[in-house]
């Protein structure tokens, strides 16, 4: 008890010390700001000028940046605790108001698949300021073992969704602060792979069961976010990677070996034969779309590479070969910020009698429309894909699934720069913002 | 009534402790008479540490199976689920290190190099045996971190004998089996039929519920769709034409099928998956012996068909044949001096959907040589060797030494120290080498380099009888074969070495307690198994390996009160990694078991026994393989009527 009036005391003194009194009665600063729950660098906060008979303001963000506006935002560069200063003043008179702001440690997910059999998926988390990991992210903020293997996870609207595929659910936590603290979404949920959000939807592609025996598998299924209702939208042939341009879904069909396009207003489905099998989007500032071409591993005809897919006439405008390129399960192909690269891993398997493989990561030259002759990496053991992430590279590696995997992060020119130890089979990561 | 016998007897001392008008063995290291078919194990391998099932334990088993014996009798671990698949690893080794012998074949499978011991029933058999450390110089390929033999005891039957067993548990469990024995003495045909089944839908906490909204993350739960079905039939046909001259045929047909369990996770997600697996193996064993001359010939040849079809897909076929010939001399030329000589050819056909079509059979042949020499009645000193030749493959080259001293041997106590070195190896499997993709024909094999240090304590005074044996072991194992990522897809490569260390402690007695006859014993292991090396960087090295506990123990009491004989065992295993990321440990666990027997004799000809037990009798939730459950506390009756 004792304590706790020495606080309260402690807290009043506080107060005073940081609310100067002017000789105008009248003269009050003071200010709100939000949102009101976690911040994180990068966010913008916006700061509500509560002050009275004021007439100018002087603010001081506590970072060495400064605003006279009367209710100024705001954007902090890095994680910390800022004190913000308001000096509201009218004439010769000056009251001042002070609060601290918790700008939280902003972190980075890598999803690590675990083995389909037996470890679930788990989560490391990324620091993005110390260029720390901490491994097993999920339990340390939820207390509870993740329950499925998870095959995708995308950001959307402030929550990440899990792609539960062996569980066959869509479970989802805050973005920010990592809590899961709704059910996940199972039914019509059957082999989740991918997901792209648009409006108040979140659209899945689904296998729907063992499409490789049965391509006539498949379908979208369409989560309203606002009721968590789920509406199929019937798409054999082993939906795989999604992309959303101009109100339609581009849907890369593995199994059915085309794309198929969904009209998002009429959901009406048309298809567009491939000459191999699509696998992964990334989409160009044209919204045009460039494609894995993959195909399976005993069919040694069919050319992979890379396509050029043009969403304005629906047609694959061009290919670039590169073999290897789209068996692992994962991302494969990202590009930097200014969308000048495109980096893609892909495995260089040669020895038919062995089968030993390792991995390379190419590098494809949007301006020149070729790979560049020299790989940014070679001789990567169990090559799990890759993902861009402020113009460095960030190679998942795995050589088995029952040992850690890690994360290799490489410059533009292909300098090792940190190594991280995940948890089992890492396959991407999703930025909390 | 009170008498020690201490016998030089070709190898060691050999003590006979009588109590009773009943003889029993308490150095059993010794056995020269032709009782047991399958398992004499001793002669040429001094320093080797063999156990053998006590009667008593192994009548306890006679319902279910291998990993239900050797899990409640000895500190050796085991992955199992609940009874549909367990596979063995013994002092830290692979399951594939293991070889499971019947006769001359080592039943692992070929494919995948392992056994599921599940599949083993103990009801066709008469004893096991269980060798411990490297035994490949005897055994051949495979036997890294130990061998089992599956006894099978000649009784020369004159007359009829019958058995019927019926036994009924918990989870829907019942067996049906039957032994027919028939001889006029010198011919002798005996007959073991049964057949297994067990729904297995036993109840348990599942910890993977998940409902955030009501903060509920536990929920009872059933096993669903893990039912199991064996049946098997062991013919013998045995024909002895003198006392030291005989021909044997062993028939063994089995026919396997389980569902799949699916782990906690999917049982509750998913709770209509039902994945069937069907195993076929015929195993066939027959033998010329001839033992009557100092040349000593035996004359062997079998036959292997195992065949496994997953989920019904018969198109993508996993099956192999082996056609086996052995044949050895065995020379006594001294009084204390042999050696045997032998070699064993196999013709391998296997069908694999993911083979090479190319690929039509492969030739092994063994050449190996033993020899015995006694010194000075005290000291036994064995040397083994042996050289596989396999079709485009290379094998290292195989000896082994193996030393046993007879410290001291007074009259009521008997000191043995021995000692034991072992090379080892192991040919890949078929998948490791011919799997498409991925199999890789330039793989290395795996070796080990087994050390062994024993002493063995007997006592015995009439009344109580007992021994302790403490082993110490070093075993070193290289190239060990896993399976990576290629990206593409995954491929078998020599990735890691392995050292096993550890001190195994066994004791075992027999006293009077209120004037009834009572048999304890406690068995303990350290095991500290650790990746040394390992071409993947991201192996966790210098770490105790998964599903190797460092602490395992068991103890067992037994005791007779007129027809009525009772029994309480219990087993420790400490808590164990399941994979390189430090989560999903398995939490430590005792079990415990309770057993009562009763026979009645009805007639001079004519007996039934009744077998009540009570399995984890704490009812302790716990797992043996990562997110499978297993059945609390569990019931098992069973009624033999015996004919003779």
């Amino acid at each position: 008890m004792k304590t706790k009036f020495s606080f309260i005391l402690f807290l009043a003194l506080a107060a005073i010390a940081f609310v100067s009194c002017s000789d105008d009665p009248n003269l009050k600063a003071g200010f709100t700001y939000s949102p009101e729950g976690t911040i994180q660098a990068g966010d913008t906060v916006y700061f509500t000028n509560t002050s009275s008979e004021a007439s100018t303001f002087e603010w001081s963000f506590g970072d060495g940046e400064k605003s006279t506006e009367e209710s100024p935002w705001h954007i902090y560069d890095e994680p910390g605790i800022y004190s913000v200063t308001l000096n509201a003043m009218n004439g010769e008179f000056k009251h001042s108001a002070t609060k601290e702001i918790n700008i939280a440690v902003d972190f980075a997910y890598i999803i690590n698949y675990g083995s389909y059999s037996g470890d679930k998926s788990t989560v490391t988390a990324y620091n993005t300021y110390d260029e720390e990991v901490i491994n097993g992210y999920y339990k340390t903020v939820n207390g509870l073992d993740m329950v499925s293997n998870v095959q995708y996870a995308c950001n959307y609207e402030g929550n990440i969704y899990f792609m539960d595929n062996n569980a066959d659910g869509i479970s989802w936590v805050n973005a920010k602060t990592f809590e899961q603290t709704e059910n996940a979404i199972s039914s019509d949920i059957v082999k989740p792979r991918y997901c792209v959000g648009h409006g108040d939807y979140l659209y899945v592609s689904c296998y729907g069961g063992d499409v490789w025996y049965d391509s006539s598998l498949g379908y979208i299924a369409k989560i309203n976010l606002n009721t968590n209702n789920v509406e199929k939208i019937n798409l054999p042939g082993g939906p795989e990677g999604l992309a959303i341009v101009d109100g339609k879904l581009y849907v890369a069909l593995r199994y059915g070996k085309s794309i198929g396009v969904v009209d998002l207003t009429t959901e009406a489905v048309s298809n567009i034969d491939f000459p191999g099998q699509p696998v992964f989007f990334e989409k160009d500032p044209q919204d045009n779309l460039y494609v894995v071409i993959s195909r399976n591993w005993d069919d040694y005809a069919t050319q992979t590479g890379v396509g050029y897919f043009n969403t304005h006439t629906n047609t694959l405008d061009a290919t670039y070969a590169l073999d290897g390129i789209g068996n692992t399960y994962d991302n494969v192909i990202d590009a930097n910020s200014d969308f000048s690269k495109l980096y893609v891993s892909y495995t260089t398997s040669t020895d038919y009698s062995t089968y030993v493989s390792t991995g390379s990561i190419a590098v494809f030259d949007v301006a020149s429309k070729q790979f560049e002759s020299s790989n940014l990496v070679d001789g990567i053991v169990g090559v799990n894909g890759l993902q861009v992430v402020d113009d460095k590279i960030i190679s998942f590696e795995a050589p088995s699934t029952t040992s850690n995997g890690k994360a290799v992060i490489y410059s533009n020119d292909g300098q090792e720069m940190e190594e991280y130890e995940t948890g089992i089979s890492p396959i991407l990561m999703v930025e909390s913002k | 009534m009170r008498r020690f016998v201490i016998v030089g007897l070709l190898m060691v001392a050999f003590v006979t402790c009588v109590w009773a008008q009943k003889p029993f063995t308490i150095l059993d290291t010794v056995h020269v008479e032709e009782v047991v078919s399958y398992g004499k194990l001793n002669r040429y391998q001094s320093g080797a540490k063999i156990e053998q099932i006590s009667a008593k334990q192994f009548s306890l088993a006679q319902d279910g199976n291998l990993e239900q014996l050797l899990s409640r009798t000895l500190p050796i671990p085991f992955k199992a689920n609940a009874g549909g698949l367990a596979t063995i690893r013994i002092r830290g080794s692979a399951p594939d290190h293991t070889s499971l012998n019947f006769g001359g074949i080592n039943i692992n499978s070929l494919t995948l190099g392992h056994s599921n011991v599940s599949n083993v029933p103990m009801y066709l058999f008469d004893n096991v045996g269980i060798q411990f450390g490297s035994a490949s110089s005897v055994n051949g390929s495979g036997s890294i971190g130990g061998a089992i033999h599956l006894g099978l005891q000649n009784n020369w039957t004159d007359g009829f004998k019958a058995e019927a067993r019926v036994a009924n548990g918990s989870f829907g469990e019942q067996l049906y089996g039957t032994k027919l024995f028939l001889g006029n003495g010198k011919f002798e045909a005996v007959t073991r039929a049964y057949y297994y089944y067990k729904k297995n839908n036993f109840k348990f906490w599942n910890p993977n519920y998940r409902d955030f909204e009501n903060g509920i993350f536990e929920i009872e739960d059933k096993q669903r769709n893990a039912s199991i079905e064996n049946m098997g039939l062991l013919q013998e046909l045995n024909y002895k034409f003198a006392e030291n001259e005989f021909f044997t045929l062993n028939v063994w047909l089995e026919k396997d099928w389980h569902l799949v369990q699916q782990n906690m996770q999917t049982n509750l997600g998913n709770p209509d998956l039902r994945e069937e697996y069907y195993n076929d193996h015929i195993r066939i064993w027959t033998g010329y012996k001839n033992r009557k001359n100092p040349f000593k010939f035996e004359i062997n040849g079998g036959y292997v068909y195992d065949n496994a079809v997953s989920n019904r897909n018969s198109t993508d076929t996993i099956s192999t044949q082996r056609i086996i010939g052995e044949a050895f001399i065995e020379h006594a030329f001294l009084t204390n001096a042999s050696y045997k000589v032998g070699a064993k050819a196999t013709r391998i056909n296997p069908t694999v959907y993911a083979y090479s079509a190319t690929l039509d059979h492969e030739d092994r042949v063994d050449f190996y040589a033993s020899y015995y020499h006694r010194l000075w009645n005290k000291l036994t000193a064995t040397i083994n060797l042996r050289q596989e030749f396999v079709t485009d493959f290379t094998v290292p080259f195989t000896p082994a030494l193996g030393l046993n001293y007879l410290a001291f041997s007074k009259e009521k106590t008997v000191l043995n120290i021995s000692g034991n070195i072992a090379r080892s190896y192991r040919v890949p499997t078929f998948n490791d080498r011919f799997w498409v993709p991925g199999g890789n024909p330039d793989l290395n094999p795996e070796k080990g380099m087994n050390y062994e240090l024993g002493t063995k304590w007997s006592y015995c005074n009439g009344i109580t009888s007992g021994n302790v044996k403490v082993n110490g072991f070093l075993m070193n194992i290289d190239d060990w074969i896993l399976w990576k990522n290629g990206g593409s897809f995954w491929y078998a490569e020599n990735v890691q070495s392995v050292q096993s260390k550890g001190i195994e402690f066994m004791t075992d007695w027999s006293y009077l307690i209120f004037g009834k006859r009572t048999t304890s014993g406690v068995n303990y292991t350290y095991t500290s198994a650790q990746r040394k090396k390992s071409v993947n960087e991201t192996n966790a090295l210098n770490r105790q390996l998964e599903y190797v506990p460092k602490h395992a123990g068991n103890f067992f009491t037994s005791t007779t009160i007129n027809n009525f004989d009772f029994t309480i065992d219990g087993n420790y295993t400490h808590e164990q990694y399941t994979d390189e990321e430090v989560k999903n440990i398995l939490d430590s666990y005792f079990l415990m078991n309770f057993a009562v027997g009763y026979r009645v004799k009805i007639n001079k000809n004519n007996s039934i026994r009744i077998n009540g037990m009570i399995n984890n009798l704490l009812n302790v939730e716990y797992q043996s393989s990562w997110g499978y459950a297993m059945p609390g506390i569990n019931y098992r009756l069973s009624v033999s009527y015996n004919l003779k």
